[in-house]
């Protein structure tokens, strides 16, 4: 096989936006994926301009349309493999669908779009066309969720019975959005950002590491959304509490007025044997409690199999997963790249008119991110109702 | 200027050699550097088979001197602009030296080289000729490094009193050379390491954090170097007291035989107006003690001058630096880039014929290279005499 690099497309990101940042660093930092081209803004003038000023060389579109339809004409090495999608949430069913039906391989930020209409759409033509789809859940990529994953997925902790799943941040608990920072304006406008605020943006991240690590899912849901911040149309606070498919209960909290938190997503899973406790940012370690027995500290790159709780036999590719060794620390951008690579591989496979695995596993696909919009939109109607059970709309 | 990538040429990295991995992420990390060539092994045969086999693309040579010879014939665009050097210690005086009088820019892994008759070569070679040096002292690339330093340096605690900067490893505990393994066989041989085993490798990355952070210079040591393993012939527990250039005192402190103890880099000092403590395994924050006051804690990207301690006026490069939002953490690979960020930002005004600064504030320079080497020959030369008290070499 080919050691050329894969040719990245952006899909926004101009202007001093945020996420195409990490995103761009894990990218390249394998050398084997690259960024050649985007349609970095709305207005094509200043997306030329962006793409012109980038800080190395890339073809810049004055639209993502633009860039798509030019795909087909690029001598082969020149086509892009894959697009990334890093605009607002309203900008993402349309480039998706159309690199789709161009037959390029999408990776897109979360949450897939705007609601359940879109994310039917959506999964229907993935399905159909067969085409690789990323959606950017960072925390997966981080080595510590793959091994809480395992450990719970294969029953070290017994059942589960309960899972505290919150992403608390303090960065919204005054009025930012009257100073136009772009981060924010479009985060509490239902227009571009959906039904729900602070739960559709990292609410749905809580969500996934829930179904990433337990493989369960959330069957109902009873929720409770509150807007702190006089004005705001949209939740700042967001409770949701949850009935899992293996009949356990859980909590999915997302809050924007902790003042003080930064970005603190954990993770509690408590099951009949034992618990798991996990931080974002502290991703390089998780502590297992069991009981009468001093906590279990893991660290990445620091496990050893057959060392009394963890069994001999450990999944091979979890253990031989390429890592900087343990106390030199990975952080988000780790977390980032893990992905892309392992998006990377499964691009290969599918250009090579290969078998591509894409089941979720790895990082999450377009129905994990279908789940987080049927979701959202269950604890929307839940807390019109003032927390009414209510069920999550079926699979498609 | 151009926003063409650097290119960077590796000088050993072959056969699964570690610290070639976070360099190269490094590299690749903001798009615009990247590594197009390679002598990656001493035999040719291995070197180019290699060089043939690597994740992307690149040119391969047999050896450094076939790819500095190269250098000049190649096209403006195609020219080597650093070489990054990875080999063990006894393989960077040759092709640094080789490289600086062809005009290359280098970045060498620390410690410099084998000893002060060699370091005083390349400090007089690279004064003479005026090529940028940098010394890969990763620490250093913490953004909290670079707080520390500036809380340091500016009298925030005072005067310094007292610094304890210590690396303390437990890998080395039992004899693992003696299994072939590769990262340890080098380490512990003279020949190939120099005169000191864990001080070389890890002693001088404390000296340098010392040296950095507070600005003072360690004038006379009192050193004990043990070797607890038996039949390994350099020593694997370091540690020496030091008088400091403003007459404080210092321990510099290097184990390998701490069992459990993974990276364990931290540094506290001690000042008459309080005290810093920083550790690098948690690398996101750092922690300043003053008299009667709670314990504040700063994490980069949520430092707010004018806080009561912090001055209105911090440097504006400092709290412009491109960061990440706080909590979501920083790690090795983002230290390695901000270093080769650094680095590259002094390449470029070389090479555009500008002055560049180089003075080690952003990136160990070779002078900072020098300073190690001399430190571990003089503490060599103490430990020697029984611990007694020895004065570093003058600067040449």
């Amino acid at each position: 096989m080919s050691n050329k690099p894969l040719n990245v497309g952006l899909v926004g990101g101009g202007r001093g936006a945020f996420i195409v940042n990490p995103h761009q660093k894990a990218i390249h930092f394998d050398g084997t994926r690259r960024v050649v081209a985007g349609a970095l803004f709305p207005d094509p003038k200043i997306a030329l301009e962006e793409a012109a000023n980038w800080p190395y060389p890339i073809k810049g579109y004055g639209s993502y349309d633009e860039m798509i339809a030019a795909n087909k004409t690029l001598p082969e090495d020149q086509k892009l493999d894959y697009i990334l999608i890093v605009t607002p949430n309203f900008v993402h069913y349309d480039p998706a669908m159309k690199a789709m039906k161009a037959g390029i391989a999408v990776f897109c930020e979360k949450p897939l779009c705007l609601n359940l209409k879109e994310a039917n759409d959506l999964v229907r033509t993935a399905r159909r066309l067969g085409i690789p789809f990323c959606l950017g859940h960072t925390y997966l990529g981080h080595w510590t969720t793959r091994l809480s994953r395992h450990i719970v997925r294969s029953g070290l902790l017994g059942e589960v019975r309960w899972v505290d799943s919150s992403y608390l941040q303090g960065w919204l608990a005054a009025r930012l959005q009257a100073s136009g920072q772009p981060q924010i304006s479009w985060r509490v406008d239902p227009k571009r950002a959906g039904s729900s605020g602070c739960g559709g943006d990292i609410g749905t991240h809580a969500l996934m590491q829930l179904r990433y690590v337990t493989g369960l899912d959330v069957t109902d849901v009873s929720a409770q959304l509150e807007t702190f911040l006089g004005g705001l149309e949209l939740d700042d606070h967001f409770t949701a509490y949850g009935k899992l498919s293996n009949g356990g209960r859980a909590l999915v909290r997302a809050s924007r007025i902790c003042i003080g938190h930064k970005n603190d997503l954990g993770l509690v899973v408590a099951g009949t044997k034992g618990s798991l406790r996990w931080r974002q940012e502290q991703p390089e370690s998780l502590t297992l409690c069991l009981a009468n027995q001093p906590d279990r500290i893991y660290w990445r790159g620091a496990v050893t199999p057959g060392d009394g709780f963890l069994p001999k036999d450990m999944p091979a590719d979890l253990m031989a997963e390429p890592t900087i060794p343990s106390g030199h620390p990975e952080g988000f951008h780790d977390a980032f790249a893990r992905l892309h690579r392992c998006f990377e591989a499964d691009v290969r496979q599918w250009k090579a008119g290969g078998k591509y695995v894409s089941d979720g596993g790895k990082y999450a696909n377009i129905e994990d991110g279908w789940m987080g919009i049927a979701f959202v939109e269950a604890c929307v109607k839940s807390s019109a109702r003032k927390g009414a059970w209510t069920a999550l709309p079926r699979k498609i």
